[in-house]
């Protein structure tokens, strides 16, 4: 794989945020560099991969001196498509003449795509060309330049269509009938009566039935009203596909449609007088209800249900009075002793009920309701007590309650299903009473939970919490179980405290109850009971519980870690261990991929955390190249598991050449060659040169005071990145930045980006206000770093702006306020005096910004 | 006329109910002219063929295989393994042998006994497939994202009209009742004028690379030309086939935006009656550990899409602040809102994840009998497609871009207007 090819997919991945100079294709005198360069790629021997990325970053910036270049992949099987994705999108007419001119050139499958692009830019001077394809021997080519000549849509392209028509393959007819539809379609605005003409013709040539009903519809509806006619024949046709697309012209037609359709319904047969019911309340038109009201209550049974359902449908589109005639008649089915009618008709007072209702709507219901409620007739009396539940009717509660004690047992769970719906706040002990009553009983359970789901929310968990007092085991578990699925405060604090308790039983469900909790202030119960319970199998539940907290709720990045790190420091068994690094894997912040690499130093996690990072690697996760590169490089240097540690150093590879290549597209430059000081002035008894790498200090020796390598160029706003290894048992080192030199002294003024003991990346202001400007907290500021290893540091200075990264975790985001400060300065590498330490650093490269 | 099972109805009578209280229902029609009596006539039974039906798409068809006046008769896929699995799905519902198989879904497309098509391949073929079938004369029911490119969205809508298909988006949260009342709250008022609203997004992935060369597998095994379809050529890797294409630009959509953003997005606009137009701005910012990319309504509602910060109600999560109150739901089925008034308005839990196609489905099949919209149209799929798509661009751009609803350009911004669409590898026409 060629170098090019990496740097291709930082092209997509960076380079289009930073690199936004907008290319004007046509006419601009400057062709971007870039696209130049990618002109002679195509123009190379460069590999597949390389030609055709080379062509997707043109579609987005190439411009009329790339289109020939690009042009001559046209027939090339394996790039003919990435050629076509530029020359689709490049806006100039040299794009369009390069299609045209392949027109002639390409054969078979290739011809088809050229076609494609073509209509892609509904390029009208092709129709001359696509024409005479209609007839091509090849039916893909032929059936392309229909579909071409469709997209196209002008005048001419329909002419050229239109006598298309009926000639050829039969698939080729098909694609021409459709491709005319297309033409109409986009010629309906401008030019109504080709669009018509067309439409008509594919609707009268021998065509599947299919493309016919596609076309009649086209044709009721371009005409509008004049289209009535049409309707109604279609709507008197014996086929039922027929029939079906007229119900279809007429939701295209909306309203208006409305009389043309209540007149076909007196001739229909019932089943399609269903379907023109449900048609005609889809269109949300009051002039539709007297027949709908009529359907309902005199239609045979089916018909009388899809009536019911369809009144439902128009109930947005009806004022106060109708919806109260309406429900009156619902009402009157309701008590028709018909359970499906009934059901149906309870399920559209609800719907009623549920949209907002006026007041008068309101006390029709309710009023309604407490007849059937009272009424003796048990039909009545089982769809009263249900719409009491679904419209909620808390005023019918005292009625309710009784009827739980009613000697039909439908009656009696009926009634106790509607307390759900009824219960109001006041009312809530009596459910909770009924519901321990029985604690096992599911139908109690429910209405109490579905009264709890809806009541004040603390109000209804005291009150559950009240109960626990004085109550039975079995009724404690309900009482608890009740409370966690409403959740809240009061509920978590009651829910713990039982978990605390000496009953196991009690123990048992409120851990179990803890363990599904969805907020995330049980993760510090959980970590509680699970550092502090003594029974086992429910502190291992407590911890399972709390690392689940980091897997599915939403946690700020450094809380989920913290999860993670308390729940291995406290799982005893694997499987609790498994579970943090699935946690870890799905959260690639960079904080984690640190930890994670912080893991690979335990022998025993070893293995799990370099799995995670190989396949961070491997599935593309976006991480910042640095940090990953590390993490893998780390991979290979402790893992004993072979296959982890060679597919990691596939990756490393990997990518090592995309960094090193988004570096070069970014403009990074190396500041250092790894062999000579040139650029650099300094102290050479102190700053030498090993192995490549910048070395200054000792391991054995006291350096005597601070040193610093200065770079002999000044820069202002810039990127910078290098390496840095820090050994001996009080470090420090640091980066100077924007600095300024002071004369004849060894001393330099200015910002630095720190490194040592203490200091990990801070920002700290070297013989100038001589302190500490940003950083992390004291005891954070090791974190990111991997002691006595290569760690990367991360430099970006913008106007006032300072950000600091080590290992590609932020330690900085530093704004100067004093505007006296300077902005501009040398940069110079650190070994501080007075210690013995030795700092190496390698790799270092900037780009200006 | 044949007396509706009770089995049936009662089941249907509590989909209708379920829904009703909730949201506008997809009508009902009554068992007879629906087919729900088990003793379907051939004539009103709709026969369903599937083409590329894995772990989703499994899904969705053992809620279509449900229905009773639907018949599973012929799956396509590019796989041996996945042709033989849903043969054997569908066999055993049916209670035969017939379920015809093939590798290419030309052929069941060919057939003019089959009268819908249940699409659920990966993203790159959704849109291509939707449009053959919409001209081979078969209703589509296809998975999200259903289009690859702002371009093939607004195409495969054209297509669908054009060719006068029902068409459901599988974005089926828009017929699951939690997701719907949270919308109800801010359609009807309850939670004041709305300010903003959140949509939940998958962590972004745009990758070019390719996957080392392996050795293409034989034809009838796995047909690696068919697979690719319309996406550009490139050299074959088992592990696309088995999932891992997701991600990758040339299969994915929008830099896998849309994965859950096809669902949030699309509520997002249920919810502020949107329905008709889209977010005119959309600018992705600097968050850590995030990708947050806020868009701007014409009127100044603000979208906010983002992947941290919800309260855990499940996957899909969305959120609607008013100047009264705000609403969070998930795939949970749970619901938070910010006060107890607004709780009192809540239904009774649902046991119906977000995940569940279980009503969807229906409204597919009751659209195909009456030739209405259902829920998730071709309409409604392409303005969320749409907007999904823009916000993947400003992103990928890493700036602030301006999109005008009603020409769905980008404003005076070439750059994004030229990643509106990609050219479709021959000989693939739609």
């Amino acid at each position: 794989m060629s170098a090019l090819k990496t740097f291709i997919v930082l092209l997509f991945t960076v380079c289009l945020l930073v690199n936004t100079a907008s290319v004007q294709a046509d006419d601009q005198p400057n062709t971007a560099p870039e696209a130049v360069r990618l002109v002679k790629v195509l123009n190379s021997d460069a590999d597949t991969y390389d030609k055709a990325m080379a062509c997707r970053r043109l579609a987005a910036i190439g411009d009329a001196k790339s289109v020939p270049v690009i042009a001559k992949y046209l027939g090339d099987e394996k790039l003919a498509t990435y050629a076509r994705s530029a020359l689709e999108n490049i806006p100039s007419p040299a794009a369009d003449k390069a299609l045209r001119d392949a027109l002639k050139t390409v054969k078979g499958n290739l011809l088809v795509g050229v076609i494609n692009s073509i209509a892609k830019r509904k390029d009208k001077q092709a129709v001359g060309d696509l024409t005479p394809l209609l007839a091509d021997q090849n039916t893909k080519v032929a059936i392309a330049a229909a579909h071409a000549l469709g997209a196209i849509g002008t005048k001419s392209a329909a002419t050229a269509l239109q006598a298309a028509i009926g000639k050829g393959d039969a698939k080729v007819q098909n694609e021409v009938g459709f491709a005319c539809l297309m033409c109409a379609r986009s010629l309906a605005e401008k030019d109504k009566k080709t669009a018509i003409a067309l439409a008509e013709a594919v609707r009268k040539a021998d065509l599947p039935e299919n493309i016919n009903l596609a076309a009649t519809q086209l044709t009721i509806v371009v005409q509008g009203k004049a289209g009535l006619d049409l309707l109604a024949e279609e709507l008197k046709s014996e086929d039922l596909p027929r029939f079906r697309f007229g119900l279809q012209a007429a939701r295209d037609l909306g309203k208006q449609a409305t009389p043309t359709l209540v007149n076909a319904y007196k001739s229909l047969s019932d089943e399609r007088k269903a379907l023109l019911i449900a048609a005609l309340s889809l269109a949300h038109d009051p002039a539709a209800l007297p027949l709908i009201r009529e359907a309902a209550s005199k239609g045979s049974e089916p018909l009388k249900l899809q009536a019911i359902y369809s009144l439902g449908e128009l109930d947005s589109a009806l004022d106060e009075s109708a919806q109260l005639q309406v429900l009156n008649d619902l009402f009157g089915l309701v008590k028709q002793n018909n359970s499906e009618i009934g059901a149906a008709a309870e399920a559209v007072i609800a719907t009623f009920n549920s949209s907002q209702p006026s007041a008068k709507v309101k006390s029709l219901i309710e009023a309604n309701t407490r007849k059937l409620v009272e009424n003796e007739a048990l039909q009545q009396q089982l769809v009263g007590l249900q719409l009491a539940g679904q419209c909620r009717i808390s005023s019918l509660t005292p009625t309710v309650l009784q009827l739980v004690n009613h000697a039909n047992p439908e009656v009696k769970q009926t009634a106790i299903a509607a307390l759900g719906g009824t219960t109001s706040s006041a009312d809530l002990p009596q459910l909770i009473a009924l519901a321990l009553k029985n604690p096992s009983d599911a139908t109690t359970g429910n209405a109490l939970k579905a009264a709890c789901s809806r009541l004040p929310l603390e109000a209804a968990a005291n009150t559950l919490a009240a109960a626990m007092e004085g109550a039975s085991i079995a009724q404690q578990q309900e009482l608890l179980k009740q409370l966690a699925a409403i959740g809240g405060e009061t509920a978590l604090k009651t829910v713990v405290k039982a978990a605390h308790s000496n009953e196991d039983a009690l123990q048992n469900t409120a851990t179990d109850l803890l363990g599904k909790w969805v907020t995330i202030d049980v993760a510090p119960p959980l970590l509680d009971l699970a550092k502090n319970l003594e029974n086992r199998k429910y502190k291992i539940r407590a911890l399972r519980g709390y690392i689940r907290v980091a897997r599915q709720l939403n946690m700020t990045p450094a809380e989920r870690l913290e999860v993670c790190r308390n729940t291995l420091a406290n799982a005893e068994r694997n499987d609790e261990k498994k579970l943090v690094f699935e946690v870890l894997r799905r959260n690639p912040t960079p904080q984690v991929v640190s930890y994670t690499i912080e893991l690979l130093g335990d022998k025993q996690l070893n293995v799990s955390a370099a799995a995670i990072i190989v396949s961070w690697a491997e599935r593309g996760t976006p991480i910042e190249d640095d940090l990953l590169l590390n993490a893998l490089q780390q991979v290979v240097a402790t893992t004993a598991n072979a296959n982890l540690k060679q597919r990691a150093a596939q990756q490393r590879d990997r990518v090592k050449a995309q960094a090193k290549q988004n570096e070069q597209g970014l403009g990074f430059e190396s500041l250092f060659d790894g062999k000579s000081f040139a650029g650099w002035h300094g102290n050479e008894k102190i700053f030498r040169i090993e192995n490549g790498e910048i070395v200054a200090g000792s391991l054995t020796e006291n350096v005597e005071r601070n040193e610093f390598l200065r770079s002999n160029k000044e820069y202002d706003d810039f990127e910078l990145k290098l390496e840095f290894k820090l050994l001996g048992d009080k470090t420090n080192a640091g980066v100077q930045i924007r600095t300024a030199e002071i004369p004849d002294h060894h001393e330099v003024s200015g910002y630095q980006a720190d490194l040592g003991t203490g200091y990990w990346g801070c920002l700290y202001d070297e013989s100038r206000r001589k302190k500490i400007l940003a950083g992390p907290p004291a005891k954070q500021r090791d974190f990111p770093v991997r002691m006595d290893d290569w760690n990367t540091y991360r430099i970006r200075c913008e106007g006032p702006r300072i950000q600091l990264w080590i290992n590609g975790v932020q330690t900085v985001d530093f704004t100067e306020e004093d505007s006296t400060i300077p902005l501009k300065g040398i940069i110079a590498l650190q070994i501080h005096g007075n210690l013995v330490n030795q700092v190496q650093y390698r790799n270092v490269r900037l780009r200006e910004l | 006329m044949t007396k509706p099972s009770a089995l049936n109805r009662r089941d249907f009578m509590k989909t209708a109910a379920a829904a009703s209280t909730v949201f506008s229902v997809p009508t009902i029609i009554p068992g007879t002219a629906l087919g729900l009596n088990g003793t379907v006539a051939p004539s009103e039974r709709i026969n369903l063929g599937g083409i590329g039906i894995r772990r989703r798409g499994g899904y969705v068809l053992s809620h279509m295989l449900e229905q009773p006046d639907v018949r599973f008769v012929a799956i396509a896929d590019v796989r041996a393994d996945q042709r033989k699995t849903v043969k054997e799905m569908a066999d055993k519902q049916n209670g035969d042998q017939k379920c015809d198989t093939y590798r290419d879904f030309r052929e069941l497309l060919a057939r003019d006994d089959i009268d819908a098509v249940l699409i659920a391949t990966g993203d790159r073929w959704h849109a291509t497939a939707s449009m053959m079938a919409a001209e081979a004369g078969k209703d589509v029911y296809s998975e999200k994202p259903c289009a690859i490119s702002i371009e093939l969205a607004r195409r495969l809508q054209q297509t669908i009209q054009r060719t006068g298909r029902v068409f459901q988006a599988g974005t089926q949260r828009r017929n699951v009742s939690n997701f719907g009342h949270a919308a109800k709250l801010a359609q009807t008022g309850q939670l004041g004028k709305i300010h903003t609203v959140h949509a939940s997004i998958y962590q972004l992935i745009d990758r070019h690379d390719w996957l080392p060369t392996e050795p293409e597998p034989d034809q009838e095994v796995v047909d690696w030309n068919m697979w690719l379809g319309p996406a550009p050529w490139r050299p074959y890797n088992h592990a696309y086939v088995d999932g891992a294409w997701r991600g990758h630009y040339d299969f994915d959509s929008g830099a896998k935006l849309l994965d859950w953003g096809a669902h949030t997005l699309d509520i997002c606009q249920w919810a502020l009656d949107a329905d008709n137009t889209m977010p005119v701005t959309y600018e992705p910012k600097d968050v850590p550990n995030d990708n947050v990319i806020e868009c701007m309504y014409e009127n100044g509602v603000k979208l906010v899409m983002r992947r941290n910060g919800w309260m855990g109600l499940g996957t899909c999560p969305v959120r609607f602040e008013g100047e009264a109150g705000w609403v969070e739901t998930g795939d949970s089925g749970q619901t938070a809102v910010s006060s107890d008034e607004l709780r009192a308005s809540l239904p009774s839990p649902s046991s119906i994840p977000g995940t569940s196609p279980k009503f969807h489905v229906r409204d597919f099949f009751n659209c195909v009998k009456t030739r209405s919209q259902p829920a998730a149209n071709e309409d409604v799929m392409a303005r969320s497609h749409i907007a999904c798509h823009a916000a993947a661009i400003a992103w990928k751009l890493g700036r602030k871009v301006q999109f005008d609803p009603v020409t769905e350009e980008f404003v005076n911004d070439d750059e994004a207007n030229r990643m509106r669409s990609r050219a479709m590898r021959e000989p693939w026409t739609v």
